[in-house]
């Protein structure tokens, strides 16, 4: 049967100029979002011709003959690694999708789109790596604080922000930036970043140490996916599972000492120390969203669709990566992408929206009046809310929009240097 | 021998035209070539065995396609469900204790010698990585009986375990 007749009528001839990485990491975010069914199948299943066709051949004569003489004989409707003693096909894992990451009046709009195609009834919105304001609020008013960027800051305060600015350039150059704690416990100061290149995986750690604790931060990037990621000692205390930012982190405890570590099969990230458990979670809760890379990867694939590309602004200096977002919202299929940066209390968000319909987002405004800045030929909307200066600006059918709560940042600067880096 | 098919041509045509992408597709989420053939041949026993109704589907690709993710989720799920159950017995004082079925089965002669060896045949495939043919393959066994084999000792690991 030849290929399903709508894929007849869409393009997909720009993944061709896509590397092998690149066209694998789509297939494995296609595999990660719930059921898959955010992704566009005809794009997967052109992709995956591709791939056949790249890495083949693979002799299905002879795969056939396996599946006749080995597979077939003992074939009885349940998947070979369907170990349960229940019977029935492998259903599809009904994992439920991440909390909507609500922004200002278009958190609402968003929210609003998603139900109303909930209603419609068949069709799913997928959003997925978000919070709710009400965490971030929750979490800015715990106990530990962000380190400060003051000027007026005693100088070991100083001391450890450029070692942790050194450390987060290091990390940068590893990869492994966005796994890492964008701040540590108040009282502990930062060491060196040690790294380490074995058979199988780069590891690097850092031990932040305090009067009389220490605590260490280890992430391992594994070459390949491996059950071999060694083995925890701990007590019988039992296994606490901790979920933050789309990661499960599992707590483990051995006498005085707490380890929480994930693992994704390509990172495993770890802490443990002498912390109480509070302490342990506000570590975690500091550690960003893992997904920062898979969504520009999908972003820029759906940009490339309506031949676009992605364009960034120039982050300030101190603003570290938090979270981001990804959602693929029916009937029209339209994408939003989103990254929120933050430095203190503050916070920075770029993000798009491609329409394949009419617009549908809004903006929460004050009273105060909307400037049409023109530059580059195109109008970007600025205007304020409270404190929060807010960007909007369209190309073609996609709508950008970002918004800054640091009135230190000069939005207009940050729109310039989006078209600095074209 | 197996079930029959009853049209053998559509089910040969589509699984010469599906085989490479679903071989890419499975290998780029697991990255291991030999787990993403076993994926897929699962794949395609399951849409023999209920060829009356997935050869009249309307998109018998995309079927195929859903239906090696839920394999390859069910291969994920249950290998690290199996790991840290394999985990639990070798932390676990009384590990020989295990190892010994308690059901007077005929054909268990040598019932401790029997729960050994099906440890070592779920480490094999759950702690190496190898595939359900591979395991069988080493033993002299076919994949059904090792899948039979692996659902019995987890079952019982898992009844044991959870006895104070």
């Amino acid at each position: 049967m030849s290929v399903p007749e709508q894929s007849k009528k869409r393009d997909y001839s720009h993944y061709d100029r896509m590397s092998t990485a690149e066209l694998e990491q789509i297939l494995r975010l296609d595999f990660q979002t719930s059921d898959g069914q955010a992704s566009d199948p005809d794009a997967i299943f052109y992709i995956a011709g591709l791939l056949a066709n790249r890495n083949g051949p693979f002799e299905p004569d002879a795969a056939w003959e396996r599946f006749q003489t080995q597979y077939r004989p003992c074939a009885d409707g349940r998947s070979l690694y369907d170990w349960d003693d229940s019977g029935g096909a492998p259903a599809a894992e009904q994992t439920p999708p991440g909390s909507v990451r609500p922004r200002h009046g278009r958190q609402l709009a968003v929210l609003a789109v998603v139900l109303a195609a909930l209603l419609l009834g068949g069709m799913a919105a997928w959003p997925s790596g978000a919070d709710i304001p009400g965490q971030f609020a929750q979490w800015a008013d715990e106990t530990f604080r962000f380190v400060s960027a003051d000027a007026g800051a005693a100088s070991s305060s100083s001391t450890d922000e450029k070692a942790l600015r050194r450390l987060r350039s290091q990390l940068r150059e590893l990869g492994m930036e966005d796994r890492f704690p964008i701040s540590y416990l108040e009282g502990f100061h930062p060491g060196k970043l040690n790294v380490s290149t074995l058979n199988d995986r780069v590891s690097a750690d850092v031990t932040f140490s305090g009067a009389y604790r220490s605590y260490t931060v280890w992430i391992d990037h594994f070459i390949q996916p491996t059950d071999n990621t060694g083995t925890f000692e701990k007590d019988d205390t039992p296994v606490e599972a901790y979920e933050h930012n789309d990661q499960t982190f599992y707590i483990l405890s051995n006498e005085d000492t707490l380890t929480a570590t994930t693992y994704n099969g390509e990172f495993m990230v770890t802490v443990a120390g002498a912390l109480t458990r509070e302490e342990l979670k506000t570590v975690l809760n500091a550690i960003p969203s893992p997904n920062f890379a898979q969504y520009r990867v999908q972003i820029q694939a759906d940009l490339a669709q309506v031949g676009q590309s992605l364009y960034f602004p120039q982050i300030p200096e101190g603003f570290f990566p938090y979270s981001c977002s990804y959602f693929v919202i029916p009937p029209n299929f339209d994408a939003d992408w989103s990254e929120s940066y933050i430095r203190g209390e503050e916070y920075l968000t770029f993000g798009l929206t491609i329409y394949h319909g009419s617009p549908w987002a809004h903006y929460s405004k004050d009273d105060g009046p909307v400037e049409e800045y023109v530059y580059q030929g195109i109008t970007h909307y600025i205007f304020g809310n409270e404190g929060t200066a807010t960007a909007v600006w369209m190309v073609e059918d996609t709508e950008y929009y970002m918004w800054v709560t640091d009135a230190t940042v000069d939005i207009k600067q940050l729109l310039r240097s989006i078209y600095a880096s074209e | 021998m197996g079930n029959s098919i009853p049209d053998e041509g559509p089910i040969t045509t589509l699984y010469q035209e599906m085989y490479g992408r679903m071989i890419a597709y499975a290998s780029s989420v697991l990255g291991d070539r030999s787990l993403a053939e076993e994926a897929v041949q699962d794949t395609f026993c399951i849409f023999c065995v209920k060829a009356e109704t997935t050869l009249r589907h309307e998109n018998p690709q995309g079927w195929l396609m859903r239906t090696l993710q839920n394999v390859m989720r069910n291969m994920q799920r249950h290998r690290a469900a199996a790991s840290r159950l394999i985990m639990q017995s070798l932390q676990t004082e009384r590990l020989e204790e295990l190892l010994v079925y308690d059901e007077e089965d005929v054909e268990l002669l040598y019932g401790d010698l029997a729960a050994h060896a099906d440890f070592q045949l779920l480490k094999r495939v759950v702690l190496d990585g190898c595939t359900m043919l591979e395991a069988a393959q080493e033993r002299g066994i076919t994949v059904e009986a090792c899948k039979k084999r692996i659902q019995r000792l987890r079952a019982h690991l898992k009844r044991k375990l959870s006895d104070p």
